[in-house]
């Protein structure tokens, strides 16, 4: 199931050669994540958020990761990028806690009623309705 | 009972993020809009916020042996100082600037996720 998906992926967006890497591939292959990397590292750390948004995709189609592990090495990356930008605004003062605790305890209940909630249900209404919202969250905070 | 206000704000933004789909979309956008928060409070909130969350699922995933810790290495390389650099120029941004710079961020990841999505399934 997981090298029917992996071909699948690669043969759909063309970029095949990485199912079968050779020693020119391999450094093709890092490099573009290394300047990837630059990306996500910059818009982890200006935006405080969206770098798993964007590592995801990447390990999936650069790295040919099948879906679970991208997902998994994604939190790998977005961690210690996280970890640094958290130290570095905090160090600047940017801090309320009547805003972070009940906020941060909130996320954590979410986050493992999300957990749950994925086992149920992952289709295509859960995408639409996630970009849906993203979408509309990103019209009204630009308008 | 504002105090409430932010837990149900957490928590929705965490639902999202436990179902492996972007922990800040939705919790910023809340905090901001709804809430008045901030940008760089809100953007601060859900990076410290992410952390036990992460970890905790991160040693699972490792149990499991679904991280790619080479691939990883690749990316963090350069993104760790990447980050640093824009975290120190983050927060003297102007924060409705910065709110919109995001709004774009988010808008244009939507239409090009649900696009490469949709192609793969299709």
């Amino acid at each position: 199931m997981e090298g029917i998906e992996h071909v699948n992926v690669n043969q759909y967006l063309g970029k095949k050669k990485f199912a079968t890497p050779n020693k020119k591939d391999k450094v093709k292959k890092t490099v573009i994540l290394g300047v990837a990397g630059l990306f996500i590292g910059f818009v982890n750390g200006l935006f405080g958020a969206g770098g798993g948004m964007l590592a995801v995709p990447l390990l999936t189609m650069v790295a040919g990761l099948n879906t679970k592990r991208s997902h998994a090495t994604a939190i790998l990356v977005i961690l210690p990028l996280c970890l640094v930008s958290a130290v570095i605004y905090l160090s600047k003062g940017v801090y309320d806690k009547d805003v972070f605790a009940p906020t941060i305890l909130g996320v954590v209940i979410g986050g493992l009623m999300g957990a749950y909630a994925l086992k149920k249900c992952s289709n295509i209404a859960l995408q639409i309705l996630f970009y849906g919202v993203m979408l509309f969250a990103g019209l009204k905070m630009i308008f | 009972m504002k105090s409430l206000w932010f837990i149900i704000c957490g928590v929705l933004g965490g639902i999202l993020a436990g179902m492996g789909m972007g922990g800040g979309t939705l919790t910023i956008p809340l905090l901001v809009l709804v809430l008045g928060v901030g940008q760089s409070l809100a953007q601060t909130v859900n990076l410290v916020a992410f952390l036990p969350t992460g970890v905790l699922a991160l040693g699972i995933h490792f149990k499991n042996k679904l991280v790619d810790v080479k691939n990883a290495t690749a990316i963090l390389v350069p993104a760790l100082p990447a980050s640093v650099l824009s975290s120190i120029f983050a927060t003297d941004l102007d924060g409705q600037l910065l709110s919109k710079l995001f709004g774009v961020f988010l808008v244009v990841t939507a239409i090009s996720s649900f696009f490469v999505q949709t192609l793969k399934k299709a």
